[in-house]
């Protein structure tokens, strides 16, 4: 699971998350929604250690992120928008180098992966020749390797065909039904409504909305708009 | 689909050992497949810097041994303090470049690159990280070292006639000493990352004036501010004189040499006093050092990585101010009469240039420094060995700038068309002919370039108080290199573009731009020997040089007729060029 603890994190003078608290527990898809800028991916970032907080505490299965990073990188994988893959390397040679860090030696872990996401074709290639569905398809099996407790995955569907939109949104809630902390943020309402469990909406650092798709709509219902126009209208307020 | 794994094994942490094993086999990995591909798809380039490489190797080697011969047998200079003095600041003035491009290359690959995005997330050890991208800048940096520093040890133990294990010590005595100042860097980039992320700009700003007033002081100190005549012995010994400081005994430099003066001492015969032993001695001070800053850098990076790089990644980033737009509103009125297409490509390109300190501080440093060595042309003037030698240095100071605009060219001129392949859909859809753009292009580069450096050559001309013949011949060769050259980039541009490059280095250093740089070699030659030789040669002959196989007669003609075809050829050069880039730049898809 996934803990935030009063989390605060400024950019110079500028607030990017304040006092956050929020718990995502094991098995749960949580979608973190909001506009640009909102905090979305400073708090991700938080979680997987590329940022510190200046106040606070986020904890991963446990461990503190800031004092016991490499435990907590461990139980987790991160994907994010714009993935990093070794363009000199072939898919199943990256995929080797993930599964080795790991200290998961041996072929068979790579292999499954490749199995299960159909990258027999192209997986000897070398990944500068792939395209962006091919390797967002690594990328995902990259972060499958280890079968992390924590699965963090920044706007997974952006830039993917319709397919390989099916195939992502398939596989977070098969991983969220097998146990994983499945912790996705995305512009897209449409997508939390059809594949969340919980939803969180943050505007300008703060968590204006937090819970279950039926509790969305019963605000929306109460309010007597559309769940689109009142998600709008929760976002705009800040602008 | 289903998400269970077959596989029992749980994921562990590694121990230091296994992730070092790991990082060198993705490294091992990374250079093979890059070798291979190198080899299979661009052995032009591949066997052009490795050829390159041995031709600065070679040429460096045969400069210094004929100078340390020249010095041993005809200067009488060549004794061992004197050797002593020039290694010292030799290698002085390396690990101070070293210590500030490994600081540099640490910065770019530990807090600007993407890869290390990634693997923070994943549970390597910041130690580890630090270590794979330190490596990467021991390699970096170390080539260099190795490829300009080598050359002039084989010759100095050619000549002093050193014994085998000089030979065999060169390698791991450099070796051990390139780790120091790039520990040294690492540590400083580290920390300043660390403790001053807000700060990094003050602190690259006073780092690059630094640097700027060391050579600042270094020039003058050798040139301006001498009590004796240019290159004599006195100026000679008081110019080693001033720079002792690159002697101090705490300088691993000065460790460094030593062990390698020692390595090549021939040995006394006493028992006591071994000099192999000696230069063991200052390889393993040398080596103790090195892996004694790497170990210290690595704890840093284990205790101050990951802070430093949240740290950074949270800093205040101001605004880029657009400043300097009255340099649009002037290049607008300049510009006023010219067709309004051309204008507005024109000042697209200009305001892109601006914007990009990259593109003319490169521009900057390489004419600034010959415009130094320019203005200090009257002390080589005054120690000139023969008459026609101020023709000779003027002639070789055309080629200078000629072959400068050359990588100019290359470098910034030629990935041009490349890089708005990026975003061709936009000029693609202009209301105006493709040709214009590239017309645009080819006048944007041919008045950028003609600008400073017809100032160069008259600058280097009138110090050298040549004729106004050769002047004017100076500067009509200028202008065919400028426009020749300006032609090569943009119909080569557009010919043989890669529109999958985003960085205009990786554009410039790949067949297109090898092949620009090698036609805009030949070009520049071509030119500069046809036009520019034939007026020298007359000169030399008015001076009474050469008169018994040439008249003056001969060589006014030859001159005349040099510069005919010199702008026969310019003018062809532009028009091929620019109709070879139409065609193709007509036919390009988006």
């Amino acid at each position: 699971m996934i803990e935030y603890h009063g989390v605060s994190r400024s950019y110079g003078d500028r607030l990017a998350v304040d006092r956050l608290d929020l718990s995502i527990p094991a098995g749960e898809l949580f979608a973190f929604l909001g506009p640009n800028g909102a905090g979305k991916t400073t708090t991700m970032k938080m979680a997987v250690g590329l940022l510190q907080p200046n106040q606070g505490q986020v904890r991963v299965c446990g461990h503190d992120v800031a004092k016991e990073p490499r435990e907590a990188k461990s139980k987790l994988s991160y994907v994010p928008d714009e993935p990093h893959l070794y363009d000199k390397l072939t898919g199943r040679e990256f995929l080797q180098f993930i599964s080795d860090m790991y200290g998961m030696h041996g072929p068979e872990h790579a292999d499954f992966e490749i199995e299960r996401f159909g990258m027999g074709k192209f997986i000897d290639e070398l990944t500068e020749t792939y395209s962006h569905g091919m390797k967002q398809r690594l990328v995902f099996a990259s972060a499958f390797l280890h079968k992390p407790e924590v699965l963090v995955v920044d706007e997974p569907m952006v830039g993917l065909d319709p397919q390989n939109i099916r195939l992502v949104k398939d596989l977070l809630r098969a991983q969220a039904a097998a146990g994983t902390t499945v912790f996705m943020s995305t512009h897209a309402l449409e997508i939390a409504e059809e594949i969340g469990d919980r939803i969180g909406i943050i505007v300008g650092g703060k968590i204006r909305f937090l819970g279950t798709l039926a509790d969305l709509k019963e605000k929306s219902r109460q309010q007597n708009s559309t769940l689109e126009e009142m998600f709008l209208e929760m976002t705009l307020e800040e602008n | 689909m289903s998400p269970e794994s077959p596989i029992a094994e749980p994921p562990r942490l590694l121990n230091l050992v296994e992730e070092a094993r790991l990082y060198r086999w993705l490294h091992t990995s990374i250079l093979k497949t890059t070798l291979r591909e190198l080899l299979a798809t661009s052995r032009l380039r591949a066997s052009l810097a490795a050829f390159m490489s041995m031709v600065i190797w070679v040429a460096l080697f045969f400069i210094m041994l004929e100078g340390f011969f020249f010095l041993q047998k005809e200067a009488g200079a060549f004794t061992q303090e004197t050797v002593e003095k020039v290694f010292n600041i030799f290698y002085a003035s390396l690990m101070i470049m070293l210590f500030f491009s490994s600081a540099i290359l640490l910065y770019g690959g530990i807090y600007q690159s993407q890869e290390v995005r990634f693997l923070m997330t994943t549970p390597t050890s910041p130690q580890r990280i630090f270590q794979y991208k330190f490596s990467e800048a021991v390699f970096l940096s170390g080539w260099g070292f190795i490829l300009i520093g080598s050359p002039m040890l084989v010759a100095y133990g050619i000549v002093v006639g050193a014994n085998w294990y000089y030979y065999v010590l060169l390698l791991p005595l450099m070796l051990a000493f390139a780790f120091i100042p790039t520990g040294l860097g690492a540590i400083f980039c580290l920390a300043t990352v660390h403790f001053f992320a807000p700060l990094r700009r003050p602190i690259v700003v006073v780092s690059a004036l630094t640097v700027i007033a060391l050579v600042a002081w270094s020039v003058w100190t050798v040139f301006f501010s001498r009590q004796n005549e240019l290159l004599t012995p006195e100026w000679f010994e008081e110019t080693m004189v001033r720079l002792g400081t690159a002697e101090n005994r705490l300088f691993p430099s000065w460790w460094l040499c030593s062990g390698l003066l020692e390595a090549a001492r021939s040995e006394s015969g006493k028992l006591e006093y071994q000099s192999w032993a000696q230069a063991i001695l200052f390889f393993a001070l040398l080596a103790s050092n090195a892996l004694f800053l790497q170990m210290i850098a690595s704890l840093l990076a284990g205790r101050i990585l990951f802070v430093s790089y949240s740290r950074l990644q949270t800093a205040v980033r101001h605004q880029r101010t657009i400043g300097f737009r009255w340099l649009d509103h002037w290049m607008t009125k300049i510009l006023s009469s010219s067709p309004t297409a051309i204008r507005l490509l024109l000042i697209k390109d200009f305001r892109l240039v601006r914007r990009d300190p990259l593109q003319w501080a490169q521009f900057l440093i390489f004419f600034g420094l010959v415009g130094l060595y320019f203005l200090n042309i009257k002390s080589i003037q005054n120690a000139a060995p023969f008459a026609g030698w101020v023709n000779l240095v003027s002639f070789l100071n055309l080629l200078v700038v000629g072959l400068i605009l050359s990588t100019f060219t290359t470098r910034f001129i030629f990935p041009m068309i490349s890089l708005e392949g990026q975003t061709f859909w936009i000029l693609g859809l202009l209301p105006i002919e493709r040709e214009t753009i590239l017309r645009g292009k080819f006048l944007f580069a041919s008045i950028g370039t003609f600008l400073p450096s017809s100032l160069l050559i008259l600058l280097s001309d009138s110090l050298l108080q040549l004729p106004g013949t050769i002047v004017a011949v100076h500067e009509l060769v200028c202008l065919l290199l400028c426009a020749g050259l300006a032609a090569i980039a943009v119909g080569l541009g557009a010919s043989i573009p890669n529109l999958r490059a985003i960085s205009p280095a990786k554009i410039a250093s790949g067949f297109g731009g090898t092949l620009n740089l090698v036609l805009s070699a030949v070009y520049i030659i071509f030119i500069v020997v046809v036009a520019a030789g034939p007026c020298h040669l007359d000169a030399l002959v008015g001076l009474g040089h050469l008169s018994e196989f040439f008249s003056v007669e001969k060589t006014q003609m030859a001159m005349l007729i040099g510069i005919l075809i010199a702008v026969a050829m310019g003018i062809w050069t532009v028009y091929f060029m620019l109709r070879i880039g139409f065609r193709a730049f007509r036919q390009m898809e988006f």
